[in-house]
């Protein structure tokens, strides 16, 4: 049966004015404007939230750097130490000509060690600082993207645009008596303003990922290599700085057949065996650089999420826990 | 296998002879050796070290290089993170100026009616 074009039931019609038909249409646009609201603070947000870890993770890295520099003197210094140990039970019951020849050869070999390793030190703190200084200027721009992020700025044009339509309702009967539903017009002139604002705002972060994204990714797989060959390296230094400590206070005086043990022996064994699992949160370094790079693959592609960030804050506090430890133990 | 490989791998085995010439097992053992034995794992641990330190040297010099190359583009991006906040807050400083010259029209306007 076909219906009659003009079966549809009549609705009632009711005449608009001037300013009703501009407030109806008002309406729509004000419905996107919050729909398209939400999805841009959610954006805005997981910039904030990229920026927040990326300066922590900044401010993190820059102290375990400080503490593989640390590490790396102090294991340089027992090696030496050893070492020197070493050439000196080598030269016990030697005849008193050949004693002297071999010390005198054993001091120039000791004194070009010294210096080389001092030099190689030195050359090691200087790349350390390097890196570190490099990480300022990306913890800058963190700093700058949260700035961007963080700002109040669509909130306070919104309530600037609100004072600016009072003050015209007070030119203006009729912009002061207009309404949109049942609310004064400048009710809702603060939300759009503010909506349409942070849609600016929302916009230039996109502008700075989309400009930047390559050299970013670039940036965080540099610093990821960084961090897996500090962090490499600061573990086997901890190891050997660990391990002299066992040596010292666990063995030797356990292996000395004669005498009681240090009254303290069994509480120093403990701390030492305790402290071993802290040496596994060296790798947080490398993990939380990695971290970062895929929280920032994620935010490219629009899935950052809550977790992204909460394993990387992990990692974060992972770094804060091996430093407290190795600062602790000093 | 590609040069950084190698140099993983180098300094993997460098870090083991290191760790082995410290160990108590081996220090242990060696008081029984004779001193040029002894002479020899001193003059072997110092070499192992410089070397250690040489090779890390190399691999962060060269991760600072790469490194420094971002750094223009990233000293870019942060100045105009900073341009787009500006100018953010710049919409305000209009709105607020426009809300001043609004208030002075009203009160004139207040005074002709």
């Amino acid at each position: 049966m076909r219906i009659p074009r003009n079966a549809a039931p009549k609705l009632p019609h009711y005449p608009l004015t001037g300013y009703s038909r501009r407030c109806v249409g008002l309406l729509p646009l004000l419905l996107t404007a919050l729909s398209l609201s939400a999805c841009t603070t959610a954006r805005v947000n997981h910039f904030k939230e990229f920026a927040h870890a990326g300066t922590s993770y900044v401010n993190a890295a820059n102290v375990a750097i400080t503490e593989a520099g640390n590490a790396a003197i102090d294991a340089d210094s027992i090696v030496l130490r050893e070492a020197r140990a070493q050439l000196a039970a080598a030269r016990e019951g030697m005849t008193q000509p050949v004693l002297v020849q071999t010390i005198k050869q054993d001091s120039q070999e000791l004194a070009r060690r010294i210096t080389t390793h001092n030099e190689l030190l030195k050359e090691r703190l200087q790349l350390l600082g390097d890196i570190q200084v490099h990480m300022l200027l990306m913890r800058n721009y963190f700093v700058a993207l949260g700035a961007l992020a963080q700002s109040d700025e669509p909130s306070s044009i919104g309530e600037a645009a609100k004072g600016t339509v009072n003050a015209l309702g007070k030119v203006s009967d009729r912009i002061k008596n207009a309404k949109v539903g049942q609310l004064p017009i400048a009710n809702f002139v603060e939300p759009v303003v503010t909506i349409v604002v942070a849609q600016f705002q929302r916009a230039a972060l996109e502008k700075e990922l989309n400009t930047r994204a390559t050299m970013i990714a670039n940036e965080l797989d540099l610093q990821k290599a960084a961090m897996e060959a500090i962090a490499s390296d600061m573990r086997d230094n901890l190891m050997l700085i660990q391990a002299q400590e066992e040596q010292n206070i666990v063995l030797n005086p356990y292996r000395l057949a004669v005498g009681p043990l240090p009254t303290n022996w069994s509480d120093k064994r403990k701390e030492f065996l305790k402290k071993n699992q802290v040496l596994q949160s060296v790798e947080a370094a490398a993990t939380a650089a990695n971290s970062l790079k895929m929280s920032f693959i994620a935010l490219v592609e629009n899935r950052l999420g809550s977790t992204d960030i909460e394993a990387l804050l992990q990692d974060i506090n992972r770094i804060l826990t091996l430093i407290e430890a190795i600062r602790g133990s000093q | 296998m590609a040069p950084s490989q190698i140099r993983d791998q180098t300094l993997t085995s460098l870090r083991e002879a290191r760790k082995a010439l410290m160990s108590f097992e081996w220090l242990t053992a060696l008081e029984d050796q004779p001193p040029a034995k002894k002479r020899e794992s001193a003059l072997a641990l110092f070499q192992v070290q410089e070397v250690l330190l040489r090779l890390g040297n190399t691999e962060l010099a060269e991760i600072r290089d790469k490194l420094k190359e971002n750094e223009n583009e990233l000293e870019q991006g942060t100045n105009d993170l900073k341009r787009a906040l500006e100018n953010l807050q710049n919409v305000e400083k209009v709105l607020e100026a426009v809300n001043g010259v609004l208030n002075v029209v009203v009160r004139i306007i207040t005074l002709l009616v």
